[in-house]
């Protein structure tokens, strides 16, 4: 904005109208657009002064008032450099500004805002109250600007900033990763031991007939670059299950846990607590055994303070016990089924449940209001509700005495040379 | 490294079997082993051995099976139910394998209640039938 106005002799000044957010007590004001005071309107203009017509304020303030949006007063100050502050010219000016923009447009807050020529200052306007002004860079501004308008330009900061984890690249891992490229998140850790088979393609995300044969890690790595080409991706095709994969893991701000399988479940949950990063679980179940089909999902997410999954007793631990031996000691069992019942799979019940872990995400990592942390899918009936869930105090897992926040003082529960 | 869940579960077996041994595996699982368990009458020896795997992810997925001396038999010599001479993973132990099926221990089982305690008393209970 600085270079849309600055003059090395002469003061300027613009308006701009900009989109109020409430974040709690704080307000974000997004810059929508930006009217430039041409110097025929400006009534004085020197090196310490700029005065502007009245009349070329009236209708930027009228479309305010009509969309209520925020007005900024913006000036420069060509003398200033790093250390800018208001004039007392500016502090009286703005007494009856103040008290205009109130009435003209009133219950949001109106600012002030003067350029030097490398840095600024911003205030509400008419008060000593300081206002952050964050540059956002223009391509991310333009790519990004329909969310930016919902969680503000620090949460997507902060999509930009995290690493995300993402175990599991199948039904709803793929959704999700795609989503996550979309809303500009750009580093990637993609953990997943399988390849896409034909019975894949129906709700494998980015997936071709020409994928068949191909690891999911890399169908799903080439999607996110597809929408975003600088993203940062690690692709392991492994299984979470095992050590290594399982300690990469620690290296991410946020884990999406994308499978079915329970042992990955338990192990996405423990490293959640005992190395606090959060994570979201969601799993999809399509039963077509009755008479009729019946469909159902959750999402979960695991983070100091909400219940884990055995809290819930969402784990099976005979099906775990199976799902963590070797190949070899699974043979040599002859109480472990061989073969798991193959069950059906649609893509847009996957996508509803993955899309609300997705949004659940957006929740704890921008602020935007959705505080339910555990959801409950009823497919049936087209419901998704949020639903309270109950800590055990004891639990082994994330209570007092469990491995909860002992990080690398405690062994995660992996396979050992996996 | 052993979690610190494994360690506090075994104390209360120690408690118990003051003999007891706890001892870490390159998987990630760990042996219990468990001298002199007192036996019935119905058994070939007065007492013996056991030993079982706490499994790699414990205390999320259960124990399952146990081994007893591989000269264990019944009484009258005959082999019990359910069992053979195998070695145990990770181990140079040789023993009786039962492959007791605890079945209703598994399916029941709860490792926010269940511990390793509770899985002795399940072996133990086992060895009170010499069958």
């Amino acid at each position: 904005m600085r270079d849309d106005i600055w003059h090395e002799g002469l003061e300027t000044a613009a308006i701009l109208l900009c989109d109020p957010k409430r974040s709690g007590d704080d307000w974000r004001l997004v810059v929508r657009e930006m009217h430039v005071v041409p110097p025929a309107a400006c009534l004085v203009r020197t090196a310490t002064a700029v005065v502007v017509d009245p009349a070329f304020g009236l209708p930027i303030e009228k479309k305010g008032r009509v969309e209520g949006l925020s007005l900024v007063y913006c000036h420069t100050h060509p003398h200033q450099t790093k250390h800018v502050v208001f004039s007392h010219i500016d502090d009286h000016a703005e007494i009856e500004l103040a008290k205009y923009a109130e009435a003209r447009i009133p219950g949001i807050p109106h600012c002030a805002l003067v350029f030097g020529s490398e840095a600024e200052t911003a205030r509400r306007l008419g008060t000593e109250e300081t206002v952050k002004v964050t540059d956002i860079p223009h391509e991310t501004a333009s790519t990004y600007d329909r969310q930016i308008r919902a969680f503000g330009e620090d949460g997507q900061s902060a999509l930009a900033r995290l690493r995300l984890g993402v175990v599991g690249l199948g039904g709803t891992g793929s959704v999700v990763v795609q989503q996550l490229a979309h809303l500009g998140v750009a580093d990637f850790l993609l953990i997943d031991p399988d390849a896409v088979e034909t019975t894949n393609l129906n709700r494998t995300v980015g997936s071709t007939p020409k994928s068949v044969g191909e690891p999911k890690v890399s169908v799903a790595a080439r999607m996110i670059r597809s929408v975003r080409p600088d993203a940062r991706i690690e692709e392991i095709e492994g299984d979470v299950v095992d050590e290594g994969p399982a300690k990469r893991l620690t290296e991410c701000d946020f884990v999406f846990c994308c499978t079915d399988s329970h042992a990955s479940r338990h192990v996405i949950n423990q490293l959640a607590y005992q190395y606090g990063i959060p994570a979201i679980d969601m799993g999809v179940v399509v039963d077509a055994s009755g008479s009729t089909v019946t469909f159902a999902g959750h999402v979960k997410a695991l983070e100091d303070g909400e219940a884990c999954l055995w809290c819930l007793n969402h784990l099976d631990p005979k099906q775990i016990r199976e799902e963590m031996m070797t190949p070899d000691q699974r043979k040599a069992d002859p109480y472990v089924v061989g073969a798991r019942v193959v069950q059906p799979s649609i893509i847009s019940i996957n996508s509803t449940v993955a899309s609300a872990a997705v949004t659940m995400f957006l929740s704890m990592v921008t602020g935007l209001d959705a505080p339910a942390r555990f959801l409950v899918y009823d497919g049936n009936r087209q419901r998704l509700s949020g639903v309270v869930a109950e800590r055990n105090p004891t639990c082994n897992f994330c209570g007092p005495d469990s491995p909860a926040g002992r990080k690398d003082l405690e062994p995660l529960p992996v396979r050992r040379h996996g | 490294m052993l979690s610190s869940v494994t360690e506090r579960q075994f104390e209360r077996v120690k408690e118990r079997y003051p003999e007891g041994t706890l001892q870490g595996l390159p998987s990630g699982a760990a042996l219990v082993s468990i001298p002199g368990i007192a036996l019935p009458p119905g058994w070939s020896a007065a007492s013996t051995n056991v030993h079982f795997l706490v499994p790699v992810g414990y205390p999320g997925p259960p124990p399952d099976c146990f081994w007893a001396d591989q000269t264990l038999r019944l009484a009258g010599g005959g082999q019990p139910q359910a069992s053979n001479i195998q070695q145990i993973p990770e181990t140079v132990i040789v023993g009786l394998w039962f492959s007791w099926h605890v079945v209703d221990g598994q399916s029941n089982w709860s490792p926010n209640r269940d511990d390793l305690m509770t899985f002795v008393s399940i072996v133990i209970d086992r060895l009170r039938r010499p069958q």
